[in-house]
């Protein structure tokens, strides 16, 4: 949907950049080493492109953690792994070898608790963003195929996110995590309702007159 | 999202019953695990009695004080950035208990007062917002149990790996002298022979066969025999390069691969410094003892492309060094190797 413009979703990028520096600073001293997290890539896209875009990295199965929020505007945030790059930033936290192919429930708590401080951080850019303010679930942590996931309605009460406008579009953004070697590769997918995502397109054209003027 | 709020259930008689604040406060009271509920100045306004019992730190101490004053070694900790952060937007938090074991001393239950330490996994949830004032709520659940259950499975998990690693060394390597056994020198040919292939540098396989080992054994027992193979098979490793392999494939028989020669003289050379180095005296447990070793040595690709066909021909060499007074080295004549006829 061409509804935000190129310049538009950069700019929405470095928006959110910022939450996620402080995401970065939150990570490194819970760790107590440095984290570097980047998100070099921002598209607003059909659900359908979504899935596309990551299962063409990958066609394993993903594990990702997710927050549903209502308030002026509701839907869900997603942060997303594939199954072995979970296992992977799991190992690189918790400086240990994961001796099994899946991660024990106190293992997913981790990566729940990870997942949590970065969806907060995006959460929090969008709040300030759009105004008001959210009523945000527990995260919980989910396993299973990428298409599966994206095809769930984005939040629990709501009728209005399927069949809708807003629910077919996603924002999507790739978050890179890193400790100093290679980084891992996730995905943070927002879901949001009609009345979110027409306010964010208000409000990125409103920032764009402002920008301009 | 918050609930919406829950009808009233219906009674035997049909007449709902609501959820009046004493029965709420008896389920709060009841509850299995902890629940804090602070204020906005991240005041204690209400924890329940497992709480109480956990922390030793009963309602009345607590209430009106922040937590970094109840328990001054949390303070500033995550578990405090998190309560700020859902104070002031309201967003939701996890503490995990591998990322953070002990967020409060909580303990398990003891007369003295000095239980285990509890593992918890605690959510901050901020509740909706009455009268302009903000609240939030943080629930605790002990996980001790399942924190060492983990541990044990990952003890277990490294217990088991460590002895499939054991039995794979054993499945290729000698037990006695730690050297490569027949299994291994097959493979490790194997792939010698497709470097050997690539570089076009001719390949070695000496055949060892120690002279007057036997007799070490009878006069002085298997123990000084052990312990004098031990040696022997330190010796020719130190003689080796890194890309060289030794095996011991019988008794007092070794097998020798040296890769990417020069020239086929090379082989020779080598096998001169092995027998030197085994025929050297050696001194164990305050005996002197001294052995010698007949070396055969055949070349890949001249003598063959098969292991088998290699060792054949190094064995018939090193019979023919046995039969003209043994401590020597002799490499394959054409007959043994059956090499490409001249010309």
């Amino acid at each position: 949907m061409g509804a935000l413009s190129e310049f538009e979703q950069d700019m929405l990028r470095e928006l959110l950049n910022v939450g996620i520096g402080r995401a970065a600073y939150s990570l490194s001293r819970m760790l107590d080493e440095e984290i570097v997290l980047s998100a070099p890539f921002l598209k607003v896209l059909s659900r359908q492109e979504a899935t596309e875009l990551i299962q063409n990295d990958s066609d394993e199965p993903v594990a990702a953690v997710r927050q549903s929020f209502d308030g002026p505007f509701q839907g869900s945030a997603l942060l997303i792994y594939h199954e072995n790059t979970s296992l992977e930033l799991v190992r690189r936290m918790l400086k240990e070898e994961v001796p099994l192919a899946t991660l024990t429930e106190l293992e997913q708590e981790s990566l729940m608790e990870v997942g949590n401080v970065i969806l907060n951080a995006c959460l929090g850019s969008i709040a300030n963003m759009l105004g008001g303010e959210l009523r945000c679930d527990l995260p919980e942590y989910l396993k299973g195929r990428c298409e599966t996931l994206l095809q769930q309605p984005a939040g629990r009460v709501s009728p209005a996110l399927d069949g809708c406008g807003g629910s077919e579009c996603i924002l999507l953004m790739y978050v890179d995590f890193s400790t100093g070697g290679d980084s891992l590769k996730g995905y943070l997918a927002l879901l949001l309702d009609m009345v979110g995502m027409t306010r964010l397109r208000g409000e990125m054209s409103h920032l764009m007159e402002r920008y301009a003027g | 999202m918050d609930q919406p709020p829950v009808p009233p259930a219906p009674t035997e008689q049909g007449e709902p019953v609501a959820l009046s604040p004493p029965l709420l406060h008896a389920m709060l009271e009841a509850s299995h695990c902890g629940l804090v509920l602070l204020d906005d100045m991240a005041r204690v306004i209400y924890w329940n009695p497992w709480v109480v019992r956990t922390s030793g730190v009963a309602l009345e101490e607590a209430r009106g004080r922040r937590l970094g004053e109840i328990f001054p070694e949390s303070a500033g900790g995550r578990l405090h950035q998190a309560v700020e952060e859902s104070l002031i937007t309201g967003l939701p938090a996890i503490l995990s208990p591998r990322l953070n074991p002990h967020p409060l001393p909580l303990r398990a239950y003891a007369p003295d007062g000095r239980g285990e330490r509890l593992f918890t996994l605690m959510m901050i949830k901020a509740l909706p917002v009455e009268g302009g004032a903000r609240r939030t709520m943080i629930q605790i659940l002990d996980i001790s149990n399942s924190v060492a259950r983990e541990r044990q499975l990952r003890e277990q998990a490294r217990e088991l790996r460590a002895q499939a690693e054991a039995i794979g060394r054993l499945a290729d390597h000698d037990n006695l002298t730690g050297l490569a056994n027949r299994r291994l020198l097959s493979e490790l040919f194997f792939k010698a022979r497709s470097r050997a292939k690539r570089s076009g540098r001719p390949l070695a396989a000496l055949y060892l066969d120690l002279d007057h080992f036997k007799p070490i054994n009878d006069l002085f027992g298997h123990r000084i025999g052990d312990l004098m193979l031990v040696e022997m098979a330190e010796r020719m490793k130190a003689c080796l390069r890194g890309s060289d392999c030794v095996a011991r494939i019988g008794g007092d028989e070794f097998v020798v691969l040296l890769e990417s020669l020069h020239h086929e003289e090379d082989a020779v050379i080598g096998a001169q410094k092995l027998r030197e180095a085994v025929g050297a005296v050696c001194r164990i447990e305050g005996k002197t003892l001294q052995v010698g070793v007949s070396i055969g040595v055949a070349l890949y690709p001249r003598d063959g492309e098969e292991l088998e066909m290699l060792l054949r021909q190094a064995d018939a060499a090193m019979y023919r060094v046995k039969q003209s007074g043994k401590n020597g080295v002799a490499l394959t004549t054409r007959e043994e190797g059956g090499w490409p006829p001249f010309g």
